[in-house]
């Protein structure tokens, strides 16, 4: 890929493809949702 | 380091190179899922014992072949098998153990105590293995490593952990494993988090470990300012895993997601061309995140994921995040001459 785009091209791209698919699993309501409770009560609870 | 000094000095190239740490990290992936479901089945202190001197035999048979002057690379990339597969079956049962040892509501301290301490050691380890490397040789840095997993297994034999409902030994590991898989997809968090990791792995690989090099060689005039971006994340790493004892992620979901994210800012700063000290703060961040992340992915899983399954499902989720990490570093003799750049 760097062959065609270029160095900083392809940095770029990476990293707006990387961007987009860590920010993609937000869009699922589970992983929103997600919560770790802050305290040995609420654990239990 | 010592090992990759050791594949350079042996004649290897950046691509022999590329061979020896992809050999670490395949047997990592193949082994997650078996040490995953004998984690669930073997007391797992003793399988992380067995695991450290397993690994400390390798690396003394490779300080040994280095220090007599046989070694040859296929040496140390079969030997950097047997250490990857040792790491393989310690990572789920260490999991397990934690799980068993802290109580639930204590679980992100004690995830970040265990990273902030993990990071110390990277800091301290490169120097203490480059001034070994320099001074000794890389035979003598191995054989140090190889004292450091045997005094790791002393100190691991005295854990006791409460034993969890293992699974029985006698039934099939296939079966024991569908049961993990079954368990995995289950969840939807967990395999689309999975599914973001190994790509977002996979792309860190390409665009910071491959292509950051590439660029200081190219932009930055040599390695000598790449250092300082890398010890910034390091810096990062300590900072993001010491803040998880006093700040408790509450949304991991977010968490993880944002923190991935941030990934994106040094290759961002590496293609608008930065400054070096806007690069380095963005690696900072990226390591103080992804760390930050690192202590809320774990200590959620083990929050979640019943006992008894938990060394099964951390093998899937490890397996399936490093789906694309031994393909990144066998492209590795592919990037520079694209780029312009020497093969360091």
């Amino acid at each position: 890929m760097a062959e065609h785009y270029g160095l900083r091209h392809t940095l770029m791209l990476t990293g707006l493809g990387l961007a987009a698919v860590s920010l993609l699993p937000l869009l699922v309501r589970d992983v929103r949702g997600l919560v770790l409770p802050a305290s040995v009560a609420e654990s239990a609870a | 380091m010592a090992l990759a000094f050791a594949a350079l000095r042996l004649g290897g190239t950046a691509s022999s190179l590329g061979v020896v740490l992809a050999a670490g990290t395949l047997p990592q992936l193949v082994f997650a899922l078996a040490g995953g479901v004998f984690g669930d089945r073997w007391d797992r202190v003793r399988l992380m014992v067995g695991s450290n001197v397993v690994a400390a035999s390798a690396q003394g048979l490779s300080a040994v072949l280095l220090l007599s002057g046989v070694a040859a690379v296929w040496h140390l990339a079969l030997l950097a098998v047997v250490v990857g597969g040792a790491s393989a079956f310690f990572q789920p049962a260490a999991a397990g153990t934690v799980s068993a040892l802290v109580p639930k509501g204590d679980l992100v301290r004690a995830n970040a105590l265990l990273q902030t301490g993990l990071q110390l050691v990277k800091v301290g380890g490169p120097i203490l293995g480059g001034v070994l490397v320099a001074a000794a040789g890389p035979g003598w840095g191995i054989a140090v490593d190889a004292l450091s997993f045997l005094a790791c297994a002393a100190v691991m034999s005295r854990v006791r952990a409460p034993l969890p409902a293992l699974v029985s030994g006698r039934r099939s590991v296939m079966r024991d494993l569908g049961e993990g898989w079954a368990e995995f997809v289950s969840r939807t968090w967990l395999w689309v988090l999975t599914a973001q990791g190994a790509i977002v792995v996979g792309a860190w690989l390409v665009g910071y470990t491959l292509l950051g090099p590439a660029y200081a060689q190219r932009y930055l005039g040599g390695p000598g300012p790449w250092g300082l971006v890398a010890a910034a994340f390091t810096v990062g790493l300590v900072v993001g895993s010491t803040a998880c004892l006093a700040w408790r992620p509450s949304r991991p979901g977010w968490v993880s997601c944002v923190s991935s994210a941030a990934m994106a800012l040094p290759m961002v700063a590496m293609a608008t061309r930065a400054p070096l000290w806007v690069l380095s703060a963005a690696v900072a961040v990226t390591g103080a995140s992804s760390n930050a992340s690192i202590v809320a992915w774990r200590s959620l899983m083990q929050h979640r994921i019943p006992q008894e399954r938990l060394a099964r499902v951390t093998g899937l989720n490890t397996a399936g995040q490093l789906l694309f990490v031994p393909v990144g570093y066998r492209s590795r003799g592919r990037w520079p001459s694209t780029t312009g750049c020497g093969t360091p």
